[in-house]
């Protein structure tokens, strides 16, 4: 077979390219996008690289339908303070309360953004005059929460395009097909405490179609490369059915963080896995259910009796809309992608939950039945919400109505044991939920001087308005930084030696070789064995001695035959990067805490008063050192953020202002 | 660095996410391009006819974006394995 085709691509194996930038961008998804667009509105000169094409990659590059927390949009009876202060609060304060207040204060901002670069924000055609999640003025239309409306039903289709041909307009450098391997840094120094004083001179990275090797130098770099996955979750067949995030989003950034010594926190948070899981799962949005794009959707079971939504108290709702205003006596709901049970405060309107369900006698299975609902609610759902959210246009929405599906006359089947359509073990786990990730400041700097992240990155992230928000915050900062520094000069040993590991798989002997899936199967085995639902000291010392025996045992003997195996190879290195990481985060923490879904048998008491803090781990000369930081280490909200962000609040109120006003 | 050559060859998958209708495909490799997956490689003769390899199809996220991305109607489709058609039956009238 091999026989019949050959590499279609250049072969520049052993060429290095240097190219200088003053703001870095490293992954071209939204939060990438906007940081560049950030910067380069700055008059900076930015370079930013994508593993894929900006056109369509990312999380969001086939779409997403609703944008959590716009705040600040003309309708919302919301403040920014309110929803960051309930999102914190929500999670018990394991949250990212600088960068939830970012996206509730610029998230609009940055929807406006998406318009004016020709993506559609409104029902401009006016589609759904009339209904009642719209606001006929404005145009704008709202998910969940009717009364308060700050979440917005968008055509994220439309987005990623719109980005793409931005960045050029704006003169950003785009690399396609090129992958970030590593940061570039020096230490300047040590502080107080002895601690070594970092800063980002730039990266490297590879050609992933011709295998050439770059050096980034620049002022400043920004880190957009999403979050880990297929950690625990692995299968060799259709490694692509994995996790939920794009199959090539995997972590790289965080491990080339963890390798340059960059603070990570919350790490050892994670859930058990929920959809989308190693093909176990149904396609994302494609089977009955009544969450997230599907909300608030009718359900019936086999039988065909309705089931019932209630409010926080338990009252049954009447009548459809209903379910779309908060209780009586209730501000506002929270619902979305990171809010899954949440508390008698926060808690909107549900369908009665599945054990009660079963114990009162419904009957399995269950299905979504749109066509009991309003004609407003049914085509909002099927045909904009399906159809506009990643990864339905094609798969969902066109196949589905290609085999017959019309929601006036078919209901679609719930799988599982709520919205996930599948059901999973305790050890089977993701990143999902706010997860952990890279500890930052108020500029979303790292510990790494000059190294800045947004989106997925930055720990306890949710959803898409977040990723815009925080790339846009994150390139503005970046900017200001790089105005102020010059190019930092790297060592020239630390190129040679990150050359060498990229390339080694393509000298590894075939014959004794490993493939990158089988290493990533070993990983996921590992996990799930040794860091899975309940974890304790010498489980996980063992799982970090089987990890690293992978590393100087296994590595080696990867083998690679072209540019786009040595990429996968690199991946899986970087997952068992991010699998010790996770280990050391969770080795750590001496307590179980609720909040991070973390359980350990030696040491079972739940969230102690004295554990309630972020515990911040950093590699340093090859050992995890540690230091706590405190959960509300975001002060006042508004105070800090008003404090550092006049120059851009002045300079938006003239950007947006008429926006705002709905004009 | 020494150079070595760069070889490749389909890897086999138990699902066809990607199917081709060559007598549509206008060969104009767009699909190849935006495939963030880099599932699609270009195929050794170019032009019409003559659609990217499924190179990597186990590598697929079925995202969509190569069919959103064809200039001709059907010339892609995209679908996702057997096991994932999830069921759907008329709908029971209301009593």
């Amino acid at each position: 077979m091999s026989a019949d085709y050959s590499w279609p691509y250049a072969n520049e194996m052993g060429e290095t390219e240097e190219l200088i930038s003053d703001v870095l961008v490293l992954g071209g998804g939204l939060a990438g996008c906007f940081a560049a667009i950030g910067a380069a509105r700055r008059g900076q000169k930015v370079l930013l690289v994508e593993k894929g094409d900006v056109e369509r990659s990312g999380s969001a590059g086939t779409g997403f339908d609703h944008w959590e927390s716009a705040c600040t949009n003309p309708c919302s009876q919301v403040t920014p303070e309110e929803i960051a202060t309930a999102y914190f609060n929500e999670q018990d304060g394991y949250s990212n309360g600088i960068a939830h207040y970012i996206e509730c204060r610029e998230g609009y901002d940055r929807m406006l953004d998406l318009e004016s670069f020709g993506g559609k924000i409104r029902d401009t055609e006016d589609e759904f005059k009339g209904a009642p999640f719209r606001d006929d003025r404005t145009k704008l239309m709202f998910a969940y929460d009717y009364k308060n409306r700050f979440t917005l039903r968008v055509w994220g289709s439309t987005f990623k395009p719109a980005l793409a041909a931005q960045l050029k307009k704006l003169g950003v450098r785009v690399l396609n097909r090129t992958e970030a391997t590593a940061l570039l840094v020096k230490e300047e120094g040590r502080d107080a405490q002895g601690r070594p004083c970092l800063r980002g001179v730039g990266a490297m990275g590879m050609d992933v179609h011709t295998g050439k090797f770059y050096i980034f130098r620049a002022k400043a770099v920004i880190l957009a490369m999403s979050r880990p996955a297929r950690v625990w979750l692995f299968n060799a067949d259709m490694p692509g059915l994995c996790e939920f995030r794009p199959f090539q989003s995997i972590g790289s950034g965080h491990a080339m963080g963890w390798r340059a010594g960059m603070e990570f926190t919350m790490m050892e948070k994670s859930v058990r896995a929920e959809f989308s899981a190693s093909g176990r799962s149904f396609p994302p949005y494609g089977t009955g259910n009544n969450h997230n794009t599907w909300y608030a959707a009718t359900m019936v079971d086999a039988r065909g009796v309705e089931i019932p939504y209630v409010n926080r108290d338990g009252n049954i709702l009447k009548t459809e809309q209903e379910r779309y205003y908060p209780a009586p006596g209730q501000k506002f709901f929270l619902k979305g992608g990171v809010i899954d049970n949440p508390k008698y405060e926060y808690r909107g309107p549900e369908t009665l939950d599945f054990d009660t369900l079963i114990k009162e006698g419904y009957q399995l299975p269950f299905y979504a039945d749109l066509s009991r609902m309003s004609p407003w609610e049914r085509r909002v759902i099927w045909g904009m919400m399906v159809g506009e959210e990643g990864k339905t246009k094609i798969p969902i929405y066109q196949n589905y109505t290609d085999r017959g599906f019309d929601p006036e006359k078919y209901m679609l089947q719930s799988y599982g044991n709520g919205w996930q359509s599948a059901s999973f073990l305790g050890q089977e786990r993701q990143f999902f939920g706010a997860p952990g990730g890279i500890m930052h400041n108020w500029d979303l700097m790292t510990n790494i001087a000059g190294v800045f992240a947004g989106g997925d990155q930055l720990f306890a992230s949710d959803c898409a308005g977040f990723a815009c928000a925080t790339g846009g915050y994150a390139g503005r900062k970046a900017a200001q930084y790089a105005g102020g520094v010059s190019i930092g000069e790297y060592n020239p040993e630390d190129a040679d030696a990150e050359r060498e590991r990229l390339f080694a798989p393509m000298f590894a002997d075939a014959e004794t070789s490993v493939s990158w899936k089988e290493l990533n199967m070993a990983i996921s085995k590992c996990m799930q064995n040794y860091c899975g639902e309940v974890r304790c000291e010498d489980l996980m010392k063992q799982g970090l001695d089987l990890l690293h025996s992978y590393e100087t045992d296994w590595v080696p003997k990867l083998y690679a035959a072209n540019p786009h195996d040595l990429m996968r190879i690199h991946e899986v290195m970087d997952i068992l990067t991010v699998s010790q990481m996770t280990l050391n985060a969770s080795l750590v923490r001496h307590s179980s805490s609720a909040p991070l879904c973390f359980q350990r048998s030696d040491y079972p008491q739940m969230d102690p008063e004295n554990d309630r803090k972020h515990m911040v781990i950093r590699l340093e000369n090859g050992r995890v050192a540690e230091r706590d930081v405190p959960l509300d280490y975001a002060g006042t909200l508004k105070d800090e953020y008003e404090k550092r962000n006049q120059d851009y609040m002045a300079w938006a109120a003239r950007q947006y202002g008429a926006g705002k006003e709905g004009e | 660095m020494k150079k070595v050559e760069y070889t490749v060859s389909p890897v086999p998958c138990s699902a066809r996410p990607i199917r081709f209708d060559t007598s549509l495909c206008i060969g104009c490799g767009r699909c190849a391009r935006v495939c963030q997956c880099d599932v699609l490689v270009p195929p050794a003769e170019k032009g019409k006819g003559h659609p990217p390899v499924v190179m990597y199809p186990g590598e697929c996220y079925y995202c969509g974006a190569c069919v959103m991305v064809c200039p001709v109607k059907g010339a892609i489709r995209l679908e996702h394995p057997l096991m994932n058609q999830a069921k759907f039956v008329p709908v029971i009238p209301q009593k």
